[in-house]
């Protein structure tokens, strides 16, 4: 029998039964299923604010990506905070050496126009200005924690490391220069830095990290959905989101937060923890405060949520998938920053009309909410301390506003003045001027007691998000969830010598 | 008469005849029927990932994040616009060829140093040699992201940071100890006596590697090739802690760090970054199948 099953003739036969979805999709061939009405109405031109990265752009692009996102306004506040145009601009305690060479490394912003001023525009301009040449790497903020590792060890690498969420002031304080030079005329310069941000740039009273921007978690919603359900406005309360997210499920729209081992989770399960008056350490930063009445009704109301409001498939998210959950137009309520709002903005004009922004929920104690943040840490053994010294106070001091605008407000200040209302972006946005008090919300890991190696370790071990995900899925009673949290809490203190 | 009894007779066998091929045909593809269908499943569990990749790189976004939508074809026309973000809105090209690049040399590396390491394992018979082999199949076993901390001091003493040539450099540290347990174990298989015979002809040890004991050993060889370009291609570990200028990155690295931002991924464009580079690699490995079962399989018999 002639043989029919050789491999060259196998991937003949595969090559074509993959042409074959192209040809019919691109022939407008109809779909295996009737397909639904179409979610969108076709993309506007120039409407992918959030959408794609972009590669190097050319001088004249990487200028037109300067211009501030739309609805970018400068306020009086801001305008004295910042360089005037035409100005010279404020000169820092530290100069830059010429002829010498700084690298630095961030993350791959959110905002890919970000990194297209960061990179191709405002490093290039400081360089020429400053006769330094200024190298600037990106990495996911997943990989931070090895990428850290690697230079730590290594005593080499870059000079600057602008860390995403991660307590590095105090993990590598010793292999951090002090920036007391830097952060403490910044902070004077501009009223004062919020407590968040004192708590976490600053170890053992000295200023290891310059605070560079926080992210808040906001309630992020569908206003149709919630009107349906009798809502005329964002859920003021947990309780609110609970009996609202509750018709919203029933009528396929559900709330989304995640269950999961991630960093949305661990935000977004503190907020609610403080916000019902519960706490991780008590203020010494030491004591356990979990096994309290607070936590226990926190935790019912986390069950409340999961089982009324939500389903199962929060169990299993990244932090990727709450941004899909309401872009996708089924969630109705996700607790996020502001990225999955700029994306929808961007995608989907069409369900862009129903989605507002607002502050997280209160509970019986107040509204708390647990930001993630970037710092700005100078290793102690760069070459170049000086220099990079320089660039920090400039891209502080100098460029907060157009730093600020080129992240479509997603970088929140944590320098007292900027916070002064109108705020620069958001101040005139309709759906998004609400955030201009998240900053009397943010709480820091480790509240009400000092930030510690041992509460990032907490936060990293997912002690957290693990004690909430027990108890709503019915794993776990509220007193042996809570005692597995305290021991696994306790442990780590130990190791850490703070219990 | 009897003519149309031979003629009904041979009717009667020619029919018989027929009924049996037929059967004999029915049996044959009821077989292969059978075969296929046993196949199946596994050929479905295979190829989904290259297909879900495939019609994800295709899709519109709104069309992939809706969930009303039937998820395995196209509720809404394809587009190239995930292509195109990947090829003009990424270095996704100097990423490729710095893949290849890098997986060329490493490959070139561990061939020079794992085909005399495995040979004189299988061969050389001196004290332990046997112990050695496991030992140094064992340093495979030691996973990246314990050995990646170490190692960055060694490229740094180096110089060799944020530079390509620092895979090239290790990479070889868990593609050699494979590679030569792997060829010492197909060494094993092939005949000594052809070596002697060679030997005997006036070949030196040398010579009779070259000559004899390389040639025969090509399935081996081959195995090592695919293996080790598999293993340089798909690492992340050691990119991520010692390459991070743009134009350094291999594809794995690059690909992930400019289409995850933060908590927004680029779905379309990644897997249209993962098609395009996983469907050469299946393409090759295809046309060296046998090569590579016969190279795994070669030290099992022995």
């Amino acid at each position: 029998m002639r043989r029919i099953t050789g491999r060259r003739s196998f991937l003949k036969v595969g090559l074509a039964a993959l042409s074959l979805p192209i040809l019919a999709a691109c022939g407008g061939a109809a779909s295996p299923t009737a397909a639904p009405p179409k979610p969108t109405e076709p993309r506007p031109e120039g409407t992918r604010p959030a959408a794609a990265p972009t590669k190097p752009a050319e001088p004249a692009k990487a200028a037109e990506a300067t211009k501030p996102a739309a609805g970018a306004t400068t306020t009086p506040a801001a305008a004295a905070a910042t360089k005037p145009a035409g100005a010279a601009p404020a000169a820092g305690p530290v100069a830059a050496k010429p002829g010498t060479e700084l690298k630095i490394i961030q993350w791959s912003h959110f905002v890919p126009a970000y990194d297209e001023w960061f990179n191709k525009k405002y490093v290039l301009e400081w360089g020429q200005t400053n006769n330094v040449k200024v190298t600037v790497d990106n990495i996911n903020q997943a990989d931070h924690p090895a990428r850290t590792a690697a230079e730590a060890s290594s005593k080499s690498g870059h000079d600057i490391f602008d860390w995403f969420a991660l307590l590095y002031a105090h993990v590598y304080k010793d292999l951090l220069v002090d920036v007391d030079d830097l952060a403490n005329p910044i902070g004077e310069r501009f009223g004062g830095w919020i407590p968040f941000a004192e708590q976490i740039g600053k170890v053992e009273g000295k200023w290891k990290t310059v605070p560079d921007f926080l992210v808040p978690f906001t309630g992020i919603y569908r206003s149709d959905v919630f009107k349906k359900g009798g809502l005329e406005k964002a859920p003021d309360t947990w309780d609110d989101l609970i009996n609202v997210g509750a018709k919203g499920k029933a009528g396929g729209n559900p709330v989304g937060v995640s269950l999961a081992q991630n960093s949305d989770a661990e935000m977004s399960w503190r907020s609610l923890m403080w916000s019902y008056g519960a706490a991780e350490v008590k203020d010494d930063g030491k004591s356990s405060a979990l096994d309290s009445p607070e936590t226990r009704k926190a935790l019912q109301a986390a069950k409340d949520l999961y089982e009324k409001a939500m389903t199962n498939e929060v169990l299993s998210w990244d932090d990727a998938a709450n941004n899909q959950y309401i872009q996708s137009g089924k969630g109705c309520w996700i607790h996020n920053p502001i990225s999955a709002y700029r994306t929808i903005e961007g995608q989907n004009p069409e369900l862009f009309k129903n989605i507002e922004d607002a502050l997280t929920p209160a509970g019986p104690a107040g509204r708390f909410m647990s930001p993630q943040f970037n710092l700005i840490g100078i290793w102690n053994f760069s070459k170049n301390v000086d220099t990079a010294k320089a660039f920090v106070w400039d891209l502080k001091v100098n460029q907060w506003e157009t730093a600020h605008a080129a992240s479509k407000a997603y970088d929140f200040p944590m320098e007292k003045d900027h916070w002064k209302q109108p705020m620069p972006v958001i101040g005139n946005d309709p759906k998004l001027k609400a955030l201009q008090e998240v900053d009397k919300t943010a709480r820091w890991i480790g509240s009400p007691g000092p930030v510690t190696v041992a509460a990032a370790e907490v936060l990293d071990a997912h002690v957290i998000t693990t004690m909430f995900g027990r108890f709503a899925t019915g794993q776990g009673g509220l007193d042996e969830v809570i005692k597995e949290a305290v021991g696994a809490q306790k442990q780590i203190y130990q190791k850490r010598g703070l219990a | 008469m009897s003519l149309e009894m031979d003629a009904a007779a041979l009717r009667a066998r020619e029919a018989a005849l027929r009924a049996g091929l037929a059967a004999q045909r029915a049996r044959t593809r009821r077989a292969l029927a059978l075969r296929y269908l046993g196949l199946a499943p596994f050929v479905l569990f295979a190829a989904f990932p290259v297909y879900w990749m495939f019609i994800t790189a295709l899709k519109e976004v709104n069309d992939l994040y809706n969930p009303q939508n039937f998820p395995f074809w196209f509720n809404l026309p394809p587009t190239l616009e995930h292509v195109g973000l990947l090829l003009d809105g990424t270095l996704f090209v100097q990423w490729l060829f710095n893949t290849f690049e890098i997986s060329f040399f490493v490959v070139l590396l561990t061939l020079l140093i794992a085909t005399p390491a495995g040979y004189a394992l299988a061969r050389l018979e001196f004290p332990g040699a046997e112990n050695l082999g496991i030992a140094i199949f064992l340093t495979y076993l030691v996973p990246s992201s314990l050995l990646f901390i170490p190692l960055a001091r060694v490229v740094t003493d180096l110089g060799l940071q944020n530079s390509k040539w620092a895979l090239v450099l290790v990479y070889p540290t868990f593609t050699i100890p494979f590679c030569a347990w792997l060829l010492m174990g197909f060494f094993k298989t092939v005949p000594r006596e052809i070596e002697e015979a060679a030997r005997v002809d006036g070949c030196s040890r040398l010579g009779a590697v070259l000559r004899v004991v390389l040639p025969v050993s090509r399935a081996g060889l081959m195995s090592v090739v695919i293996f080790a370009f598999t293993l340089a291609m798909q690492d992340f570990v050691y990119a991520l802690t010692f390459v991070s200028s743009a134009a350094e990155k291999p594809v794995t690295l690059g690909v992930a760090t400019d289409l995850v931002r933060g908590d927004i991924f680029f779905w379309g464009a990644l897997m249209a970054g993962a098609l395009i580079v996983s469907v050469p690699v299946a393409i090759l490995y295809s046309f060296f199948l046998d090569h590579f079962v016969a190279g795994i399989t070669g030290g099992a018999v022995k």
